[in-house]
Order: structure tokens, then sequence, then C-alpha cells
């Protein structure tokens, strides 16, 4: 059995009757960075309130550690770094002076922890302008100093990129990618920013309508189901039935064009081309392709992209 | 982790507007009382009498409302600002928070009765007839008491408003209504009970019973607050912790 920091077992949130996480089973390693990818309103949010104890669990168990996550909170917590949704301050204060009541508030942090973190994330330290005057990628940078300001094991970051420029988005993603690398850091992100999670996730946990559709390393996905051969032939119907019995294909996907994705990528195209034109059908196309995690997102939801 | 959690409270109030409201509040309350005084004792006012009516005015028309919008204020930013979760992870409980909040408020009516001091000891300076140095500091003290008895008294509503989600506005119109209903009942019985009339029997020179049944009503019914501030924060802030988080 594999040591996972975070597990959830059928982790359900119910508002009345409406369930609007179903049954979650997240799996997350140490050291690994995980993303939940999901429309807004999908249920990411809500995991990771349920996963701090900052939700109450309607129905399934939560592990941290290896521990079951219930009781002693400051155990687990003062272990965990968080930024849920935007960050929210003291709009009269500096941002060391918000750091320095979290810091205080935590009471065993390292003496130039405030300093370290503000540097880590690119805010001066000690500078007058207060957090009214912070544009929303400042805050946003600050929401992820008081995250790591307490040193933590685990960061739970809740759209990390969202609201940074472009400049501000690349610093994020290598300094989070620094923290898992260099200091093994595990770190559990939720985003809807296909491009942001394809360049940093280890492992990758879809989520549509409180249900997670899909659970997978990364690398294994994009070997597994975003590659696929794209054939167009007519009639559709036929060709379909004549490969399932030829090529004894299961996986594939009838599109409104007339066009089949395969996505067992196993067999030939050249033998799918001979196949059908010994059987007079021609082949008006067939490519080999590779979808974008978007176009994966939009398959796998059954719906429109992410954004 | 109290001192810590009152010690975050503090820092929270640096630059903070709604302070200053408080202080301009009592100003108000005695360039108002000055100009009474001038007009009742024909443009010689006397220190004691001017005392006198600074507290009835602060106690009957701004220190309930004062209190309450700094009070509410304090707890419904938390959720305003969306700073409770980062409390909340920390982890620090809800409930301790309040407290701290609560004791924050009470040092805060201190330092509000420092100015209100400030103030009598200039008239005293300017009018050129203040009484002797104990007498004054005596009356300077009834500030301090006043500020702590109507903080008490009010408390129950700041914590049952506080809560609600931007609701404390009401709250704190409704210390005002109190504190001026408090007109009316401070010549009669219902004085003792009142929230910003019970204290009278022990403060005031001009109202309330100064027997010894007047001083054990009036110790009852601020005793009586007391009880009733533990049990709403109890109500709202322990039995229904539950249901925040679960939002």
């Amino acid at each position: 059995m594999e040591n996972f920091v975070i597990e959830t077992k059928g982790l359900t949130k119910c508002y009345g009757d409406t369930a609007v996480v179903k049954g979650v089973d997240i799996h997350v390693k140490k050291g690994e960075i995980y993303a939940l990818l999901g429309r807004n309103g999908a249920g990411k949010t809500t995991i990771m309130k349920m996963l701090l104890g900052l939700s109450k669990i309607t129905k399934g168990t939560v592990h941290m550690f290896g521990q079951p996550f219930v009781g002693n909170k400051k155990e687990f917590l003062g272990r965990i770094g968080v930024m849920i949704e935007t960050p929210g301050f003291y709009p009269n204060l500096t941002a060391t002076e918000n750091l320095e009541i979290l810091s205080d508030l935590r009471g065993y942090i390292k003496r130039d922890a405030i300093k370290e973190s503000l540097g880590k994330v690119g805010l001066p330290y000690k500078d007058k302008k207060l957090f009214s005057e912070f544009s929303l990628g400042m805050k946003q940078r600050l929401g992820i100093a008081a995250a790591i300001i307490h040193d933590p094991e685990i960061l739970i970051l809740d759209e990390p990129v969202n609201g940074l420029d472009p400049i501000g988005v690349m610093e994020t993603r290598d300094f989070i990618r620094e923290l898992s690398q260099d200091y093994g850091k595990t770190i559990l992100l939720s985003s809807h920013i296909l491009s942001e999670i394809e360049l940093l996730a280890d492992r990758i946990g879809i989520i549509d309508k409180g249900i997670l559709l899909e659970e997978s390393p990364y690398e294994e996905l994009k070997k597994r189901n975003m590659h696929y051969i794209l054939v167009s032939a007519d009639p559709t119907e036929t060709v379909i039935h004549m490969l399932e019995e030829e090529f004894h294909i299961k996986d594939y996907r009838i599109m409104g064009n007339g066009c089949i994705q395969i996505f067992d990528t196993e067999i030939q195209t050249k033998e799918i081309v001979k196949f059908l034109a010994e059987r007079n059908i021609y082949v008006d196309a067939i490519n080999i392709c590779r979808d974008t995690l978007e176009d994966y997102f939009k398959r796998i939801t059954g719906g429109e992209g992410i954004a | 982790m109290m001192k810590r959690l009152i010690r975050a409270e503090l820092k929270k109030l640096k630059r903070q507007k709604m302070v200053f409201v408080g202080y301009l509040s009592i100003l108000f309350s005695f360039i108002i009382t000055f100009a009474q005084q001038m007009r009742i004792k024909a443009g010689v006012p006397e220190w004691e009498g001017l005392a006198e009516m600074f507290f009835y005015n602060n106690a009957m028309l701004f220190l309930p409302f004062t209190i309450s919008l700094i009070g509410g204020y304090m707890i419904d930013q938390e959720y305003a600002r969306d700073t409770l979760k980062n409390l909340l992870a920390i982890p620090v409980r809800w409930q301790d928070v309040i407290k701290a909040k609560a004791a924050v408020l009470f040092l805060l009516m201190i330092r509000v009765a420092l100015f209100e001091m400030v103030l009598l000891l200039s008239a005293g300076i300017i009018l050129r007839n203040c009484p002797a140095v104990l007498m004054m500091a005596g009356v300077c003290m009834k500030a301090l008491a006043y500020n702590i008895c109507i903080t008490l008294t009010i408390l129950p509503v700041i914590l049952w408003f506080g809560k609600n989600g931007g609701k404390y506005i009401w709250g704190s119109i409704l210390s005002m209504l109190v504190g001026v209903s408090g007109v009316f009942v401070v010549n009669g019985r219902a004085a003792y009970w009142h929230p910003v009339t019970a204290c009278f029997s022990f403060l005031s020179d001009i109202y309330g019973d100064k027997s010894v049944l007047g001083y054990m009503k009036s110790g009852a019914a601020i005793f009586l607050y007391g009880l009733l501030c533990m049990l709403v924060y109890w109500i709202r802030y322990c039995r229904e912790n539950k249901a925040v988080i679960s939002k």
C-alpha cells in the first residue's frame, strides 16, 4: 500500500439535499504537485475547505500524514500552508503587519520568516504600502507568503495564479516547482488554467459537478488518453462496426462531423487504411492526433471548455 | 494564546478609521455639553456640572452607539474581509477570537475614557474654576467606570448583531435607541434595570437611588447583563460554531 500524505475516501458534501461533492477519493503522494482541475463551481474549493476542517464533511474520511484528520486539528494544520480563494487580509495594515499577526498567532515562527516569505514571493519587507492599495497580483503573492511563512510540509493553494500578470504567473509557477523539487513540499493546488496545470502538475484530478472523474499522473494521462487516431470515412456506423470486429477497439468516439476518434493508438494507421480499402470503404483522412489537456477535459466532462 | 489574540486584535486597530469615529463622537459630545452648560450657567459653566452633564450625554446619546459601532465592526470585518478563514486555518477558535475582541473593546473604551479625562481636565484649566485635585481625579475615574459599565451592558447587542454579515449597523442603531430610551426611564423604577442607567446609582451625582437597596438593584442588573453577555456569546459563537464551519 502506498503512503499518501493526503488521502480522502468517499468525501461528500451536501447542502440540504444537494450534493456539491460526491464520493471523492483523492490520493496525494509526498513531494508531488497534485492539481485539481475543474470549472468554477465544480467543487474544488469545497474539497480544499473540507480537507482543512473549514467546511463540515457530510460523509467520508480524510487522512493526513497517514492519520485520520479528526479532533486535534492543530497537530495537522501547523504542518499545512493554506491559500483558499481570494486572499483576505486587513486593508489598514501593510503586508509585513498582516504577516506579523499571522506569525504571532502561529507562535512558533523563526525570526526571519516574514522577511524570507515576502522575499520568496517578490514583495518588499517593511514596505509602507497598505494592503488596501495592493493590486490583485500583489494580494495573491501575499496570500502565498502567508501560506509558506511557517515552512509547512503541505501547501494547499486554491487558484494560486489567479489575477497574476504573465510574469507573475511564470514566477509563481517556478516558485511552486522549486518548493516541490528543492524543498520536497507536497502541493495540492486547484486551477482552471489548463496551460499552468500542464506545466506544473505531477498528478491531475479532474473534477466536474462534484465528481472526481479521473485521477492519474499527468504523464500517464498524456500517453493513455490524449493521443488518438482520427479517421474520416463513410458510412461511420459501418466503419466503426468493422473496426470493432477486426481490431477489437473499444475506446472510441464518433464525432458529429463524421470522424471517429480511436484512443487505442497501438493500431497502425496503414493497417486501418488497407483493411477498409479492401472492403471498398475509402478513407478521406487519417491522422495521429495529440489532444491538449483542454480537449481531453472537454471530452471527459462531456461539455464545453473550462473557461 | 489569549495574550497573542489580544495582541493581534490591538494590531488590527492600527490606522482604523472606526476608532477615530469613536474619539470624534466623544469630542462632539463634549462640545455639545460645553454649549449646553454655557447656556444654562449664562456663560460661566461650573466644572462639576460640566462633567456630570458630559457623562449623562455620553451615556444617553453617544457611548452606546459608538461602542456598538466599533465592537460590531471589529467582529463583522473578519467576515467581510474574509480573514476568518486565515485564523481558522492556523487553527484559532473563533470563540476565542471573539473573547479577545471583547477584551480589546474594553481596553479601547479605557482609552476613550482617558480621552474624556483629558477633555475634562482641559476644560478645568480653561474655565479656571476647577475643584481640588483629588476631587477632579475622582470625577475623572467616573469616566472610566461609565465606559466599562456601558460597554458591558451593550455587549450582548454587539455580540448578537456582529455575526450577521453587515448587520452590525442595525445593532448600533438599536444601541443608540436603547441609550436614548434611558432619558425616559432615568427618574423611574426601570432606571435600575436599564442598560445605560443601571450604573447611575453608583456613578451619577444627580440620578440613581443612593440607598442600599438601590445599589443592590443596580449591582444585580449589571451582574445580569454580564450573564446575558455570556449567554449570547454561547448561543452565537459556541453553539452555532459548527454551523459557521459547515457553510
